[in-house]
């Protein structure tokens, strides 16, 4: 069954452009919200991530920065260790275990010492060490202040003879010749010399006066 | 799966709005695809209250009618079908001859500039042809012709109120379209239906010949004509003649008791302008199609809600009578009390008939 319809026929054409006109102005609006509201949120996203990339920029530098100071520490501490080494090596401590090592393994109850020094200097005087003035006890002596490289020098590794010298007495010479033999079967122990001997008159019995020197190398399988 | 897919997604859907501004109410009828046709989805008819022309002329009055119409109903979307004012719209049938070679829409402006004093200039005009099977005789169309002015006013009220109007018929058509469906819901019943629609002054004559809309015409008659006569005659104001009316009707004495009135006898008079209109209609129609008659008359209306009223048609007329019930065309929802509410209303008959257009 035909229709009526009574709209005219120039307001339907009017009302359909209006409805597109509304539909692409609607659309035209959402697109332009749609863009708005990406960028918005674009910016958003950017301004947070540079405020993190910031962030971790800075987090870097402070990382850089600690790893500097840490490598600078560590530097510091290799040299300080460095000087350590050096230091003890110039102490002598290694080496004077072994000589107080290498004398209580060679000492016998028929020698008794007054005087045990300790030297290390590059010439080795080779004349007879003289006692401190006056002084009957034994004594150790140690690497002159100077001696030792100040901080910040390279520790070089001179070449340094450290000997000691012993002054005391033997009940006899086989005594003081046994305590040769021993000291020098002593490991690290070398070149154990006699520089003098004599006859010393106690109250009533006779006793040998015995200075001697010998040099101390490193211990056995460190090297020098 | 298809069709159940279809259903669930697309199938269901409304089709666009019926609405009918009456005299005391405003009618929206929504109807939906439903298994075996279309069904009821919305319905609401509210008594706006106001001045009809009130209504029609102020967007915002329409607006808040339509706001409390569509509450509560399930009505889908502001697409509506609706009719211009009657007093806007001259709807006449025009006779025009069949030239070979020429249009009918050309013949028919031809016909109507012979015809309508002032030209149509400035005019909307749509027409139905009516059907004619004497291909010898001249052709007839049903004419709707309405001021174009007014009609973009009255649809800009429309648009203001937030509706888009799909389409802009005429109550004959759109009342056409409903008892057309009353006729092809038996197939075995005749295509060929009168309807009579009781309005309070004027009631309407309205001739479907084979589906298609063959005559529409005015008479002069109402329930207005009755309850004067009630009133002149029982000497009772015009509210309790409406009661005795509306309560008692036309229902036999012999049912009533002793005591109630057999307002028939009284009102048989009243009835006898609309039996001769009604008679003249039924020549007019034989006159047109070979001697043949329509086979079925519908009525709807205020006078259609009158007890007994099929009764007394049935009586004056020589045709088969039957009151016009749109809920029995059309599955729904609605509860009885409900329906026994909106089924008086022609308003909400007018409603389904342009809530019709374009339903398959």
């Amino acid at each position: 069954m035909a229709d009526i319809d009574l709209i005219p026929a120039a307001y339907l054409k009017r009302q359909l452009v209006q409805r597109l006109v509304t539909r692409f102005l609607i659309a035209a609006i959402a697109v332009a919200v749609l863009v708005g509201g990406a960028r918005v949120a674009l910016s958003r996203a950017i301004v947070s991530e540079t405020a993190t990339v910031a962030r971790l920029q800075k987090a870097v530098d402070i990382y850089s920065q600690t790893e500097a100071k840490a490598d600078g520490y560590r530097q510091q501490r290799r040299i300080d260790e460095a000087r350590l080494a050096h230091l003890d090596e110039l102490r002598g401590r290694d080496r004077l275990t072994v000589l107080l090592h290498a004398i209580d393994a060679a000492y016998s109850p028929s020698i008794w010492l007054d005087e045990l020094r300790y030297l290390r200097r590059e010439n080795l005087p080779a004349g007879t060490l003289k006692p401190p003035a006056g002084g009957a006890g034994s004594t150790v002596l140690v690497n002159p202040k100077g001696s030792v490289p100040g901080p910040g020098v390279a520790a070089s590794r001179p070449s340094v003879e450290q000997r000691a010298e012993i002054v005391g007495h033997a009940t006899d010479h086989t005594r003081l010749a046994e305590f040769m033999r021993s000291l020098s079967a002593q490991p690290g122990i070398t070149d154990v010399r006699l520089l003098d001997t004599g006859l010393r008159t106690y109250t009533n019995a006779q006793v040998i006066d015995l200075s001697l020197t010998l040099l101390i190398e490193s211990q056995p399988g460190r090297s020098q | 799966m298809r069709e159940f897919l279809k259903r669930i997604f697309g199938g269901r859907k409304g089709y666009d709005i019926g609405m009918y501004v009456g005299r005391e109410h405003l009618n929206v009828v929504q109807l939906r695809p439903g298994d075996t046709g279309p069904a009821v989805r919305a319905i609401s008819s509210i008594t706006h209250g106001a001045d009809l022309q009130q209504v029609r002329n102020d967007p915002r009055l329409l607006k808040k009618l339509l706001k409390q119409a569509f509450r509560r109903q399930g009505f889908s979307g502001k697409r509506v079908v609706t009719c211009l004012p009657n007093e806007l719209v001259k709807i006449l049938l025009l006779t025009y001859p069949a030239l070979p070679g020429v249009p009918d829409a050309d013949s028919v402006v031809r016909e109507l500039r012979g015809r309508v004093p002032g030209g149509l200039e400035g005019m909307v005009v749509d027409y139905l042809p009516v059907r004619q099977d004497n291909p010898s005789r001249p052709k007839e169309a049903i004419v709707a012709m309405a001021d174009r002015e007014k009609v973009i006013a009255y649809l800009e009220v429309l648009s203001s109120a937030g509706l888009t109007v799909a389409a802009l018929d005429i109550v004959p058509a759109a009342l056409a379209r409903l008892i057309s469906r009353m006729g092809s819901q038996d197939p075995a019943a005749s295509q060929n239906l009168m309807l009579i629609n009781f309005g309070s002054r004027n009631s309407y004559l309205t001739v479907v010949w084979d589906r298609g809309l063959m005559l529409d015409r005015p008479i002069e008659f109402g329930d207005e004509r009755l309850l004067a006569r009630l009133k002149e005659t029982l000497g009772m104001p015009e509210t309790a003649a409406s009661r005795l009316l509306l309560e008692t009707g036309f229902v036999p004495v012999a049912q009533r008791g002793r005591e109630s009135r057999d307002l028939k006898q009284v009102l048989r008079s009243e009835f006898a302008p609309l039996a001769a209109e009604v008679n003249k209609t039924l020549v007019y129609t034989a006159s047109r199609t070979h001697g043949r008659t329509v086979d079925r008359i519908y009525v709807t209306g205020t006078v259609a809600c009158y007890p007994g009223i099929e009764q007394l048609l049935r009586e004056l007329f020589s045709v088969p009578v039957e009151i016009l019930d749109l809920f029995s065309l059309l599955p729904h929802r609605l509860a009885d009390t409900r329906v026994s509410e909106l089924r008086p209303l022609s308003g909400v008959a007018a409603a389904t008939g342009l809530a019709l257009r374009g339903v398959p």
